[in-house]
């Protein structure tokens, strides 16, 4: 029996359970409890397509159309999902520790992560538009939680940009339904194919495209996103960036999947190139002038996120999969440097200028901080320098070398702030009072836990990179363009 | 001022070329028939919107109920519900007192009330179980009852108030409604192997019963009731928590 949307509906229920007893004693246990169930979920499915309700496909004037909801699992989709839900589960786990802890942190991340998995699984435009919003007011909610002026702020702002952005996917889909009459991705790119692109296709086009960069935090979008990270707790931010770029990696595919083989993909192709490298320069020079460590990796995220999008942008078989392996990676260790930036706050503020000398106090964590780093640098042996040499090798095929310099030179800026960041929280000198009010601070065993994980499975993603290679290589093989840019 | 005025030409230009593009879309929409061939010559219940709703699209719907479910969670964390720092809203609130809003409305508004939110409550009954076969359904009765509650809720305040909803009952309405749908869909996994299957007979033994006349209508009239549910739950809800300041209070621990 296939048991695929289980992935979807346990969280869910979970959610709605957890919603309800939000004030009870027993909240932290059974948060616990439900970081462990996660980590099953994504093994229950068996790979292949899966009908809702019953309704296969039917035959219309001899053309085979799928009639309800379609979802398909296959080893990409797998190993999506468990990157998802292995963070999910060690942001659960790190919550335990919070004070004022209540059962709604918990319904927040499981609607979350229960949507981004329908968004990833699904192969039907509609049903991707109603996970997409659910998505959207559940990340709003997560940055409320923290309960500062600020976050109230910034999350209005996300909610009211996001009503716009919407509706404007809404209509987009609604363009393509009234254009293909159909809703499922695969049939409606045989349609598209096989008859000529008229303007309501075009329109359709624009809103996807305006909807991937208000999900994925792309320019002209990338400000609010800074805005979220920056605001919500830095544990929280880890789950909140993992969210979007697995959006954006899903509807790049979706992209991809429709309008990969049509000649309108050149041009398709030089507008999400150009927003990656906005994306890229933008977040870079912006990490620069930081004062504030959460605002830095803030930047460091979208930044981040103009490489993934870069990678999927090309569309060639390699450029998709360096593209999804460095989304894989940046969600890795940018949830461990998120995770260090909460113990760096716990312990006296995430103002760069305050801090210093923690290196003495918690060395375990610093040296941890400092491999999350190089990972997110490009340095080996990190599983970031696989998935920048991969992305190097796809820019080169796809014939536009000045793109591999300005990936060289945004790696060399990454490496400044990062080290600077170091420097002014670990090593700067410091006082004997400030060292002695550090040491009153108890930084829990769940903390270092779960950095510690996420840093080791940076290494053997760094040493081992073929074991997500070969899963990804067949769906790049399939999902790619066939014909070579001249 | 310069600045200004080169933001507002740049705005109202990419403004202006957007709808452009927008309306010469819609402008030359031209509609394929395509899969919606066979939502209109199969015949499951006699309402074709409410088939492909709750048949074809079942888990769409489901996905639209759980962003109302979503939203209603997010405003009564707005309000203060299970915020790890509660003193900015403590700032806010420090010198509320804690009263209800009343407006005051004069005898004329409040005597119309009380009947026409009844019978816009009883309306809203008849449109969540006839959603099979009469155009409506769960969304549209749930909204219907829950403006009978909006219209007495303003005329009177929230105190004398003739309909009492509390807030712990319309939440459990709520999480009611849901888990019906969802639980409702594990059943079709458990008998066919997919979710939100329609089920119209267990070993010749139909577990729904629907009123003669109208065919084996199976699980739809039952989720058209978890929808209607949780609709009117969540609207209410929602005004509840604009209307009256004791619960944000006590959310925030005051009073």
């Amino acid at each position: 029996m296939n048991l695929l949307p289980l992935i979807v509906v346990v969280p869910l229920i979970m959610a709605i359970i957890f919603s309800y007893i939000y004030r009870s004693k027993y909240v932290r246990s059974l948060t616990l409890l439900m970081a462990l169930v996660l980590l099953i979920l994504p093994f229950l499915g068996t790979y292949g397509p899966y009908f809702f309700g019953g309704h296969g496909i039917t035959f219309i004037e001899g053309i085979p159309l799928v009639s309800g909801i379609l979802y398909t699992l296959n080893p990409l989709k797998e190993i999506l999902l468990f990157t998802l839900m292995l963070i999910g589960s060690l942001v659960l786990i790190l919550s335990t520790k919070e004070k004022n802890l209540s059962g709604v942190f918990t319904s927040l991340v499981l609607m979350g992560l229960a949507s981004v998995s329908a968004v990833i699984l699904t192969e039907d435009l509609f049903n991707l538009y109603v996970f997409y919003e659910i998505a959207a007011i559940a990340q709003a909610g997560l940055v409320i939680l923290a309960g500062t002026e600020n976050a109230y702020r910034s999350a209005f702002k996300y909610l009211l940009v996001g009503t716009m952005a919407g509706s404007i996917l809404l209509l987009g889909v609604g363009l393509l339904l009234s254009a293909t009459g159909t809703l499922n991705i695969g049939d409606m790119g045989r349609y598209l194919a096989l008859n000529p692109l008229t303007p309501t296709v075009y329109g359709g086009l624009l809103m996807l495209i305006v909807g991937l960069a208000y999900g994925g935090g792309l320019p002209p979008f990338h400000t609010l996103k800074v805005d979220l990270y920056a605001r919500a707790k830095p544990f929280v931010s880890a789950i909140l960036q993992t969210y979007s770029k697995f959006v954006l990696i899903a509807l790049m595919l979706v992209i991809l999947k429709l309008f990969g083989n049509l000649p309108i993909f050149n041009t398709i192709r030089g507008v999400l190139i150009a927003l990656s490298v906005i994306a890229m320069v933008f977040g870079t020079v912006m990490a620069l002038l930081q004062e504030d460590y959460r605002k830095l990796l803030a930047y460091h995220t979208i930044s981040q996120g103009g490489y993934v999008a870069l990678g999927l942008a090309l569309g060639t078989p390699l450029g998709i999969v360096a593209g999804i392996f460095h989304g894989i990676n940046h969600a890795l260790y940018k949830s461990a440097l998120f995770i260090g930036a909460h113990i760096v706050d716990k312990v006296r503020s995430s103002d760069m200028r305050k801090v210093g000398g923690l290196l003495l106090t918690i060395p375990i964590v610093a040296f941890l901080m400092l491999f999350a780093k190089f990972a997110s640098i490009g340095i080996p042996p990190f599983n970031g320098f696989q998935s920048k040499l991969l992305l190097a090798e796809a820019v080169m095929g796809a014939n536009i070398p000045e793109l591999v310099v300005l990936m060289l030179i945004v790696s060399i800026g990454t490496f400044l702030y990062m080290m600077k960041a170091f420097y002014l929280i670990f090593l700067k000198p410091c006082g004997e009072e400030q060292l002695k009010e550090y040491r009153d601070v108890k930084i829990s065993k769940y903390h270092i836990f779960s950095l510690g994980l996420l840093v080791v499975l940076c290494l053997i993603l760094g040493v081992y990179p073929d074991i997500v290679l070969d899963r990804l290589y067949p769906i790049g093989e399939e999902i790619g363009i066939s014909w070579v840019l001249r | 001022m310069r600045i200004s005025v080169s933001r507002e030409v740049a705005v109202s230009l990419s403004f202006l070329l957007f709808g452009a593009g927008v309306f010469y879309s819609i402008y030359s929409i031209d509609v394929v028939e395509g899969v919606n061939a066979v939502y209109t010559n199969t015949l499951i219940i006699p309402n074709f919107v409410s088939a492909v709703l709750f048949d074809w699209r079942g888990f769409d719907t489901l996905g639209e109920c759980l962003i109302l479910i979503t939203s209603v969670l997010v405003t009564g964390v707005v309000f203060g519900k299970g915020l790890f720092n509660r003193d900015f809203l403590k700032e806010i609130y420090s010198n509320e007192d804690c009263k209800d809003v009343d407006l005051g409305f004069t005898p004329i508004i409040k005597v119309l009330a009380v009947p026409m939110g009844v019978l816009l409550m009883a309306l809203g009954i008849v449109v969540i179980l006839g959603g099979h076969i009469t155009p409506g359904g769960g969304f549209q009765g749930g909204a219907l009852i829950s403006a009978g509650y909006i219209l007495t809720m303003v005329a009177f305040g929230r105190k004398d108030c003739p309909v009492r909803f509390s807030h712990k009952f319309l939440e459990s309405l709520e999480s009611f409604g849901a888990l019906l749908f969802l639980i409702l869909g594990l059943i079709g996994i458990i008998i066919s192997g997919y979710y939100l299957f329609n089920i119209t007979d267990i070993y010749g033994i139909n577990p729904f019963p629907s009123p003669s006349g109208i065919g084996d209508v199976g699980i739809i009239p039952y989720l058209n009731i978890g929808v209607g549910l949780k609709v009117l739950a969540g609207l209410s809800t929602i005004t509840t928590l604009l209307i009256s300041q004791r619960i944000i209070l006590k959310n925030i621990g005051k009073g």
